[in-house]
């Protein structure tokens, strides 16, 4: 009867969800909400997790091919979009081209090739038959022995092999991961240390990038950073080896990790030493070590990975970056970088995943109708997209559905605008290692800002061989498209058609994409008093899927300071006891 | 509170491993008890079954040297009472069951000299796998000297060409030459190498370059220049050699790191040392040398005082 | 020490309505306990067992769905390389065994295509209000390939045989990862600065 009764129940509000009250709701399951949600169920709170997709990450998430171009073109249609939000879409999809080029060319070599064997077996028959004749003519021989030798030739034509059918690009579309805002971790960086200590590592996989390149003068640099690629590089004199050394080792001292409290007060006192001598500048810093420009180049846009704003860059930002580089060095690999091995859509499911197992519900292609405030504009809850009313303290989204959601207050934000380009090619970029990671500094190739390129080679499927995705980055100004920002320097590395892959020896592109990214972040002074107004406990996070440095520094910043509002004097993402340790009642 | 663990305290953790230590513990000396036991045994001595026995208290405790040498006499009394194809049989085994010790132990002297007496007892010894398996240990542990001098054993006994390892020495020094080892190695087989006195100098000018990118890329790294030392004195050997200019050269590079890393030790005692190579320079302007050296390097005082007296 | 056994490991995934007994299964397994009244296992979600057969040890990885199978919500990293799945229904109720079904086609699409499945009727203490009939799920489990057991979480009956039929059937190849370098973080110690290179003897 009991179970009868329970059975009802659910049929009738099958898609409802069980509780109807939650510490905490967060909508859309994009970075740092999917951060900020492990944390709080981590602290204990009860946590509601809803998004409008059938997926998670939003646009922090990964894309098949497929999923990519429907993406794109879904987002050409969109009228008066608001952020975050894909503009300026180009794609060219010349992968049937070449496969239909492919196709013929393997025809023709197949009829050459069937020529020829024809053309061989005409020449043995007429051997054969001379020599019977020979043999006809010397009965007393071993006519035997000679017969049987003609046999074997026969038997020695190459059987026309079956050639397997090569796959479409469409069909191997579904392996590739691509994300929208892709970005690399440091492997000594906050994202990894928080990866690890939450453990919400063991849930993902990773590669090592392979090598840092710097692109000036038509030419790939190795950014050298660890001694023994200084040592080996010949491309620097001796005298350049020990500059870069020299800065190296004076950015370490600066910031070496010391328990010494009189170490403390030493390294203190020399940054305000440097500080003073060079106004606080990064950049005033870096060329006071007299290296040559190619060599404070490499510090600079191969060292410090700061892509916008070089000039105000700040002495201890900068620095602080560098040490960051250089301490990730050799932790992994050679490189200082991890790249997911299933794309960067795999963080945020992951802290998804560590949020539901410290009690946290998710319910997809579910979102937020309306809130609730009581007469004083407290929060009282919220209502789902069934009709489900949920009481909740704190409502947390991206400011696109905070505003829409909540006219009464103002949440002033600032918009973002990137330039992408994602690209495949049938190979990757020559003398480069497969996962690799080139920075252009601005004016290289008619580009105003620095230009990010990350290439990821066939990551996990054998048959992907050859096809290397791309992605190349770039800050956007005004009102220009991705296309007017990133096309140079796209025609400076791939070839459109074969013709020009063959004669220039350059990757030809089967199918790229061009848009803009434009997503709404809250600025860095307002972001503390939208978070002390409490407007009835709701709170916005940004979608700030590009930070302004590479690896997610700011995103985790800023899911921090959500957590401390919510839950002042807790740990955020405490680290989780290994699983021998913990105690679950006592044995039957 | 929602959602929280329970978890076993640092007392509570610390009382499960000690008991599984005093366990452990316990059946370790039972083992050990069996091995003595039967090694006291007349019957026992010197047969598969002291070779079985003796394996297992290896296993927990290679470092009990006294176990590996009664495994050399049970050994030789094989050698007397075995054909020759099973003694092989059981030589090829122990490689393995040593090599599985050195994985473990990677810097005990007694597996390593077992394994060189048993290497050499083999008809056929396979020293390219030898020469891997050290490459998979210096990976973890690039200053681990019984690799290195095993790696010195392997070129003595076989076939492989010196080039080879110098090669290897290359690549470990361009991995991190800020080890004495590979430098070392590389000390030792360039004499065998260039045994045509011009080749050898040629040879040594280019190993000067070399070691330049070492000492400009880290001048505090000693390693470096103590190769450095040591090419000096060896060109210095070679009969009918223009040294002397080479040492010029290299006097005028050091020079230039010392204007470029004017406070550390090494180039000033190094280019100290190449100006009395050359000799004809003032006494006045090495003896201010020297007393720079005293200052910036005061806990070798000593050393730099009895430099006075070669000047 | 014996290394003459070479272990082998593998990534397991439960599935299963909420409330069918998956997490006590695998407390079961993992710690050999049980607890009457569990709400959804707090912290559970990833836990590791070995299973000895004659000369290979098998070392499973074992995901709990931490209740994300309730609305649908399973995260695809879930599934991804999963090389062998438990699905579980309780024997008393028709629904979740439907449901058992579902997942079971889920995984044929999902999941890879070597993937091996075992179906565990569960709750087989409390068979007095059984309503899933043994010879019913058993002809649905041979005509799909699975693996098929009644188990006990409470009791312990046929939870180990469970997983050691499982071992037993998954391929003992070595792990043949697609792509090289694959890295799984673990925890960086002061010394352990390098990537340990792998010292199997070949």
């Amino acid at each position: 009867m009991e179970e009868e009764q329970r059975l009802n129940i659910k049929k009738e509000k099958e898609t409802w969800i069980d509780v109807d009250q939650f510490d905490v709701v967060l909508l859309g399951t994009n970075f740092i909400e999917s951060i900020l949600a492990g944390a709080l169920a981590r602290a204990g709170k009860s946590v509601l997790h809803l998004d409008k997709n059938s997926f998670y990450g939003g646009f922090d998430s990964s894309f098949t091919l497929s999923q990519l171009a429907t993406l794109l073109e879904e987002s050409k249609d969109v009228k008066d979009p608001i952020p975050p939000y894909l503009s300026n879409v180009i794609v060219t999809d010349n992968s049937k081209i070449f496969e239909e080029e492919e196709r013929l060319e393997q025809e023709r070599k197949d009829k050459e090739e069937q020529e020829e064997q024809e053309r061989k077996r005409l020449e043995q028959e007429k051997e054969k038959q001379t020599e019977q004749q020979d043999t006809k003519d010397d009965e007393t021989k071993g006519g035997e022995g000679e017969e049987s030798k003609g046999e074997e030739q026969q038997q020695e034509q190459t059987p026309i092999v079956k050639k397997p059918i090569k796959k479409t690009l469409h069909e191997l579309g579904r392996f590739f991961s691509i994300d929208l805002a892709p970005t690399l971790l440091y492997s000594r960086g906050s994202m990894v240390n928080l990866l690890i200590s939450s453990s919400a590592s063991k849930y993902l996989e990773f590669k090592s990038l392979d090598q840092n390149y710097l692109y000036a003068k038509n030419t790939l640099y190795n950014i050298p950073s660890t001694k023994g690629s200084i040592f080996k590089d010949s491309t620097f004199s001796l005298r350049e080896k020990r500059l870069i050394m020299k800065f190296i080792e004076t950015i370490r001292e600066l910031t070496q990790p010391t328990e010494n409290e009189q170490d403390k007060q030493e390294q203190e006192k020399k940054l305000e030493e440097l500080n003073s001598k060079h106004d606080g500048n990064f950049l005033k810093l870096v060329k006071s070590f007299g290296m040559t420009e190619l060599v404070e180049s490499f510090v600079l846009y191969g060292l410090s990975l700061i892509h916008e704003n070089l000039e105000s860059i700040s002495l201890k930002q900068g620095v602080e970056s560098v040490q960051l580089y250089v301490s990730s060095l050799l932790v992994y690999g050679t490189s200082p970088f991890l790249v997911p091995y299933y794309g960067c859509g795999d963080i945020p499911q992951a802290f998804c995943r560590l949020c539901a197992v410290y009690g946290g519900t998710y319910v997809l292609q579910r979102s937020v109708e309306s809130l609730s405030f009581d007469e004083n504009n407290i929060l009282q809850g919220i209502k789902c997209t069934e009709g489900q009313p949920i009481k909740t303290k704190y409502f947390i989204a991206s400011p696109a559905y905070v505003k829409t959601l909540d006219t009464q207050n103002t949440y002033p934000t600032i918009t973002k605008r990137y330039s992408r380009f994602i690209g495949i090619t049938n190979k990757k970029l020559n003398n480069t290692l497969e996962q690799s990671f080139i920075t252009l500094p601005p004016n290289t190739c008619s580009n105003k800002n620095v230009i990010n390129i990350l290439q990821l080679d066939s990551i996990c499927v054998p048959y992907l061989k050859g096809k290397t995705l791309y992605h190349f980055t770039t800050l956007s100004e005004g009102e220009s498209t991705a296309e007017e920002d990133l096309k140079s320097s796209v025609d400076n590395f791939f070839a459109n058609n074969t013709q020009e892959a063959t004669s220039t020896d350059k990757p030809r592109l089967e199918w790229s994409s061009y848009f803009n990214f434009t997503f709404e972040t809250l600025t860095n002074d307002i972001k503390e008093k939208n978070v002390l107004n409490k407007d009835g406990g709701v709170l916005v996070c940004s979608d700030s899927p590009i930070g302004s440095t590479i690896d997610y520094a700011s995103q985790l910043e800023e899911a921090k300071k959500l957590f401390e509002y919510i839950c002042p004097n807790e740990i955020f993402l405490e680290k989780v006891p290994e699983p021998e340790d913990i105690v679950w009642g006592e044995a039957q | 509170m929602h959602g929280v663990l329970k978890v076993r305290t640092t007392e509570e953790k610390a009382k499960a491993a000690r008991i599984l230590e005093l366990k452990k513990i316990e059946e370790y000396n039972s083992i050990v008890k069996k091995y003595t036991d039967n090694r006291e045994s007349e019957q026992g001595k010197y047969n598969e079954t002291s070779l079985s026995l003796s394996q297992k208290v290896l296993e927990e405790n290679p470092e009990f040297y006294s176990v590996w040498n009664y495994r050399k006499s049970i050994f030789n009394q094989f050698k007397e009472t075995k054909e020759n194809e099973e003694l092989q049989k059981l030589y090829l085994n122990e490689m393995k069951f040593i090599e599985e010790c050195i994985q473990r132990f990677p810097k005990s002297y007694w597996i390593w000299y077992h394994r060189k007496w048993i290497s050499l007892k083999l008809d056929s010894c396979d020293w390219e796998r030898e020469t891997k398996l050290c490459s998979k240990l210096l990976n973890l542990d690039l200053r681990n000297f019984h690799c290195w001098s095993y790696r010195r054993f392997i070129i003595q006994h076989s076939n492989i060409p010196l080039e080879k390892e110098l090669e290897y020495t290359t690549t470990k020094i361009e991995q991190n030459f800020s080890n004495y080892s590979s430098w070392h190695q590389r000390s030792s087989i360039l004499p065998k190498i260039y045994t045509d006195a011009e080749e050898f100098i040629a040879k040594l000018q280019e190993e000067f370059e070399f070691v330049r990118n070492a000492t400009f890329t880290e001048p505090k790294d000693s390693s470096s220049w103590i190769y450095h030392k040591w090419l000096v004195h060896t060109i210095k050997q070679i009969p009918n050699s223009n040294y002397i200019d080479i040492l010029k050269n290299e006097l005028e590079q050091t020079n230039e790191l010392i204007e470029l890393e004017p406070d550390c030790k090494w180039p000033i005692l190094i280019s100290l040392l190449l100006k009395i190579e050359i000799g004809a320079y003032p006494q006045d302007e090495l003896k201010d040398q020297i007393n720079l050296l005293i200052k910036l390097d005061n806990d070798h005082i000593n050393y730099y005082k009895s430099l006075f007296n070669k000047i | 020490m014996n290394n003459n056994n070479k272990i082998f490991q593998f990534k397991l995934v439960l599935l299963g309505e909420a409330a069918v007994g998956k997490s006590s299964l695998v407390l079961r397994f993992v710690r050999g306990h049980f607890l009457d009244y569990q709400e959804s296992t707090i912290g559970a979600a990833f836990l590791a067992q070995t299973v000895c057969l004659n000369d290979t040890t098998v070392k499973f990885e074992i995901w709990d769905t931490a209740g994300q199978e309730r609305y649908h919500t399973l995260a695809p990293m879930y599934y991804r390389g999963a090389q062998a799945a438990i699905v579980v229904y309780d024997i008393r109720s028709e629904d979740s065994f439907e449901r058992a079904i579902k997942w079971v086609k889920e995984l044929q699409r999902q999941g890879s295509p070597n993937i091996v499945i075992a179906l565990a009727g569960n709750k087989l203490d409390l068979a007095a209000k059984r309503k899933v009939e043994t010879a019913e799920a058993q002809q649905y489990a041979e005509e799909n390939g699975l693996l098929f057991m009644e188990t006990s979480a409470k009791t312990a009956q046929n939870v180990n045989e469970l997983f050691v039929e499982i071992a037993k059937k998954l391929p003992k190849t070595p792990t043949t990862r697609p792509g090289s370098g694959r890295l799984p973080i673990t925890p960086i110690d002061n010394n352990a600065a390098k990537k340990k290179t792998c010292c199997n003897g070949n």
